[in-house]
Formats: C-alpha cells, structure tokens, sequence
C-alpha cells in the first residue's frame, strides 16, 4: 500500500512531464546541437551559449528586461497597494470595483496590445491626436521613449488590477483587532500602516512581487503586437529575442540555448527577490 | 463611579444584539461579563471602551458621559482573544508603542517603564523577540503589557484565554487574580467559562437576551441567583433544576418529581398542586446519605464518571434529565447502577417557571439584603 500516493499522483506527474519534462529536456539536448535548416544536427556542446553570451543582441535584451521589470515593479507594487488600500470594504462598492478591476485581466495580452496599438497608431489612434494638442509629437514606431513608457503604461494598466486583488484580499484577511488595538494605542494612521497593515501584508506582498516579477520577465505579447520590437530593437525584450532567434532565425541550437539562460535568469531573480523580501521587515523596530 | 451604562441599545441589521441594556461596573472591581458564546459580551465590550458605535444609551466613566470621548481620549486598555500585538516590532517596542505614542517620557524612562511591566507579567526574558517567536502563552501576556503599560483606569478584556491550553490558561488564571489585587485599574473581563469568572472577578455580570440579567458582586450571584438562566449557566458543573410539583400529605408539604419520587419541603411555604423548578447544587447531594426524618432521597441512574485528579464529576440521569454531582475523592462504580442521593432541604432553591425568578430557598442559603 506503499505505492498508494504514487497512484494518486501519477496523473498530475504524467500531464506535468508530458507539458514541462519532456521539453524542458529536449531543449537542453537541443542547445548543444548545431540545428540548422537544411543540414544534419551535430554536437557542438557550449558552443550556442558561447555565442549567445557574446552577442551585444541579447546582452541589450537582457539589460532591457531588467529595466522593464524593475520599473514595472516599483510602479505597479505601490500603486497596487495604494489603490488597495482606497477600495471601499463594504456594500455593493466592492462587487463593482473588484468587477471593474478584472476587466483588463481578463483580456487576452494580444489583444490588449492591439487594443494600444488603435490606442497609439499615427494615423487614426487618439493618444498622438492628444500630444500634437499639446503640441508635443508621439511616434511610437520613431521614438525610443515614446514606445518605452507606452509599453510600460500598457502594463501598469493591465497588470495594476492583479496587485490591487492579491493586495485587497491581504487586507481583508487582517484581524479588525489589529486596527482597534493601534487606536486604542494612539497610533497615527501612517504609524498603523507601517506597523499593522504592511507587517501584515507581509505575504501577499511577496506573491505580488514574485508573480509580476516572473511575469513582466516574460512579457512578450502585449509589445510584440504593440511595437514589434522597435523602434529598431529598443522594445526586444528577452522572449522576443529568444523567438525571433528560435523561430524567425531558423537557429534551434541558439534558440534552446537561450531559452535555458533565460529560465535561469527567472529562476535566480526570484530567489533573490525572494530571500530578501522575507529577511525585509524582520527587525525593522529598531530605528 | 467606575462605569455605569444606561439603557443601550445596539443592532447590526435585524439582529438585535443589545436591548436596554443597564450596568453598573464599581471602580476597581474585577468586573466579569459572562454569557454563552455569540450573546453580545464582545460588542458590549466594544461599545464601552468606544471602539464601536451603539444605537441608543448612555455610557458614562466616572459619571461623565462619554458619548463625546473617542477611544484615545478615554483611559483604556484592550486585551482580545487574539493574540493582538506588532507582528514587526520586538516584544520591547510593542510594549513602548502606547508610550511613543501618547507620552513625552525619555528613552531612558520608556525604558524603565517596560522593564518593569515586562517583570510584572513575567516576559522580561522575551523583550528582544519578535511575537511570532514567542509562545502564546507570552504573547497573550506581550499584549496584556501593552494595554497596562499606560496605567489605564480600565482594561477590557474579551475572552484573552479562550486560544491558550488548559495549563496556561489556569496560570494566567491564578495570576490575573494576583495582579489586579494590586493594580488599580478596573477590569471589565467577557468570558463564557463560568469557572473563570467565579475564581477571578469580584463582580459578576450575566448577559442574556440583550439584557444584563442580574449583576451583583460574585458571592451573592453565586449564592443567590435571583433567575433561573443564572443559576443553570454560572458554577462547575452549574446547578441542577428538575421540575417538581407541590403535594401536601398530613399537612406537610412535599416536592413531587415526575415519576413520583417525593421529597420533603421542609420548611417551605408553597402553593400546592402548582410546578415549580427545584435547584440544588451538584456538591450539596450526598450519596447514600442518611435520610433523617421525612423523606430527602433520590434515585438517579449513573450515566458516567468524569475523574479529574481527585475529584469526581457524576453525570446522573434522573427522570430523563441529566443532572451533576460532585464527589470529594475518586469514584469508581458501575455506569447504569442506580444510586441514592439525599438532598439537604435547607439547600434547595425554587424557581417560578414563568417568570423564571427565585421564590423561595432553604435557610442555609444566605439572603444578602
């Protein structure tokens, strides 16, 4: 009856290796290959990450990603909490706000960024309409900047709303006594917030982070659509890199090969994240 | 002085929660608040110390309307059921929070001021933990320190034992009783465990039905329960009360059971033919007692025997009711053995069913007017 668990579990494990095993290991097999159309695969062992590593494509993505994700992260974290903490926490205020803030998680990420595409186009979209009002231009298939924080606010407004949830449902779940003790303690409102809700909050605030961290990590989508990437490659993110390499490029081998970095990278990042999210907040009394 | 309330009335909805209710808390009394669980005593609680709004009524402290005071301006302290503290701040800076927060005192007095309310409650040791890190037997003692720290007039507390074990719990018991001897704060303390409240309060307040039912200070409530709902909640085990009607044979007046068990009403001058319900407490029947004159003894059948160290709780079943009795050292007997009890009349009490009030008692019973 040993082998019992093993049953139960064997349906979840054979979807899980069907989905993530097996692939994860054909894509280590593949990043020592030399795969190119036309030509039988041969080993070539670190090879394809030699060349990844060297090319100033990818060190330029990747140095985009972090600085996509850092300041995705500290608007969205905030702000999340800040809207959070502002959302009426009784009567019908809170079914229409949590119903409005699912929309744009609901929404498809290609659609959203066709949704920014109409949004921003130079033609017809109403955002460039709205610069040239202030007399200012907004091109986003020109100009660097423009396409950067057109990107970033897609975003912020896509992905605000799930900070906001994680967030509202972290406040909910803290005790009325808490709050009651701190007033009965004198303490300020902003005292009360440093010491009962984000103490508290603690653990949501974590899973926040880590989910938009890995996420925004991932953006691919939403820009894709949105910029293709440009101008030139100042929107490539990491995936848009790995695919046009994979798939646009015909190189497998590279592909694969980046495809590992770049899981590596996630998976280190989060740890990190991680690590010092929890450490944060121990011990903070002595000021 | 101390905490009258006039007249209060609270609803959450349809739900009425308090209705008219009166109470008068006496300064520096240990003042507990008992009723069964979900009866109103942690909204009463809130309504006093002002952190919840009522609908109708007059609270004063010290005769002074407080209608006007918000919490922060009204000397209290609060202990919940939860263990209730920073969960960022050291044990240390829990306790001197209310003491930043409302007090102008130096570093160097803070610092005295925790230390020595940290000794009085036995934490002294755990000051530069964290509360997670503590056990909860001392954090319910961290946040009792913090609710004290500022010497307040009054200290609620709801229930503050009800999430620790049977031992702590019976520790914190006996100190409680210890500390507020010698502090002059009042307490106001909401349990529904009546063995807490007569070991510790020096008042008593019975919560029912959105009313305070009677409170008195904790020998008279205890000894003369002028209602039926008070006499069967408050005592281990509570009282019995069985039914009985009143009989007179050879002008002498007998309490009849159900299945036609008499006892003699020795002593009592009652209207016969009419129902009434008989109290006795559980340590007042003695077992296979002698029957005197008249006639004193019961025959209930053993359900079973509860042996705490070394006493016993007897659970009797007599005419289909459960009733208790107490025994001084360990029993050891058959369950389903039928048993004789005799019953001392001068410790009876005898309740009017309707109005649920106290009519008469034996002459043992002492009168307290």
């Amino acid at each position: 009856m040993k082998q019992r668990p093993w049953l139960f579990l064997a349906p979840a494990l054979i979807l899980v290796s069907i989905s993530a095993f097996i692939p994860l290991i054909t894509v280590m097999n593949y990043s020592q290959l030399s795969l190119l159309p036309g030509s039988a695969p041969y080993f070539i062992g670190l090879e394809n990450f030699q060349a990844i590593l060297r090319d100033p494509a990818f060190t330029g993505a990747l140095a985009r990603q972090f600085l996509f994700s850092i300041l995705v992260l500290i608007t969205e974290i905030p702000l999340g909490l800040g809207l959070a903490l502002c959302m009426p926490n009784e009567g019908v205020g809170v079914g229409v706000s949590l119903v409005l803030l699912g929309i744009p998680l609901l929404i498809p990420w290609n659609v959203v960024g066709i949704i920014w595409r109409v949004f921003t186009r130079s033609d017809i979209g109403v955002v460039p309409e709205v610069f040239s009002w202030m007399g200012m231009n907004y091109n986003i298939s020109q100009f660097t900047a423009d396409a950067w924080w057109t990107v970033l606010v897609m975003d912020i407004w896509h992905w605000t709303p799930l900070v906001i949830l994680i967030c509202f449902a972290g406040i909910q779940a803290i005790p009325q006594e808490y709050y009651m003790a701190a007033k009965i303690d004198r303490a300020s409102p902003w005292k009360t917030f440093r010491y009962v809700t984000l103490p508290n909050l603690r653990g949501v605030l974590i899973i926040a982070v880590l989910l938009r961290l890995m996420d925004s990590f991932k953006i691919y989508a939403e820009p894709f659509v949105l910029t293709g990437g440009g101008p030139g490659s100042s929107t490539t993110f990491l995936s848009t890199y790995t695919s046009r390499m994979a798939i646009g490029g015909f190189q497998m081998g590279r592909g694969a090969a980046t495809s590992l970095i770049y899981m590596f990278v996630v998976i280190l990042l989060s740890f990190v994240i991680y690590i010092i999210m929890l450490n944060l907040g121990q011990g903070a009394g002595e000021e | 002085m101390g905490i009258r309330v006039e007249n209060l009335h609270k609803s959450y909805g349809p739900d009425k929660v308090l209705n008219g209710l009166d109470l008068d808390i006496p300064d520096r009394s240990f003042f507990s608040v008992v009723a069964p669980t979900g009866a109103g005593k942690t909204t009463l609680l809130r309504i006093l110390v002002g952190i919840e709004s009522l609908d109708k009524g007059t609270v004063y402290y010290d005769g002074e309307d407080v209608a006007d005071r918000s919490v922060q301006e009204r000397s209290v302290g609060m202990v919940y059921q939860e263990f209730v503290n920073y969960p960022s701040l050291t044990v240390f800076e829990n306790l001197a929070s209310p003491l930043r927060a409302s007090t102008d005192l130096s570093e160097e007095e803070i610092r005295q001021q925790v230390h020595e309310t940290a000794e009085m409650l036995s934490i002294e040791h755990r000051l530069d933990n964290l509360p997670e890190e503590v056990s909860g037997g001392e954090a319910q003692r961290t946040a009792i320190s913090r609710a004290l720290i500022n010497e307040p007039d009054y200290l609620f507390m709801d229930e503050p034992l009800a999430n620790l074990d049977y031992k702590l719990r019976e520790e914190l018991r006996s100190e409680f009783e210890r500390l507020f001897q010698e502090l002059e704060t009042t307490v106001i303390y909401a349990t529904p465990i009546s063995g807490d409240a007569l070991s510790m309060s020096t008042h008593i307040g019975y919560l029912y039905d959105g009313e305070i039912l009677e409170d008195k200070p904790k020998d008279e409530i205890y000894y003369r329960p002028e209602t039926l709902p008070v006499a069967e909640y408050l005592g281990e085990p509570p009282m019995n009360m069985l039914p009985v009607t009143v009989v007179e044979e050879q002008f002498e007046p007998y309490f009849e059971f159900k299945d036609g068990t008499r006892i003699w009403a020795e002593g009592f001058d009652l209207e016969e033919g009419k129902t009434y319900e008989l109290g006795f407490r559980p340590q007042d029947m003695k077992l296979d007692g002698e029957d005197g004159e008249g006639e004193r003894t019961i025959h209930p059948d053993l359900a079973f025997v509860e042996t705490v160290g070394s006493t016993s709780t007897l659970h009797l079943e007599f005419q289909g009711e459960e009733i208790y009795a107490l025994s001084g050292e360990p029993v050891h007997l058959d369950t389903d053995t039928t048993l004789s009890y005799t019953l001392d009349p001068e410790k009876l009490y005898v309740y009017d069913p309707d109005s649920e009030h106290l009519l008469a008692t034996g002459d043992k019973i002492p009168s307290f007017s």
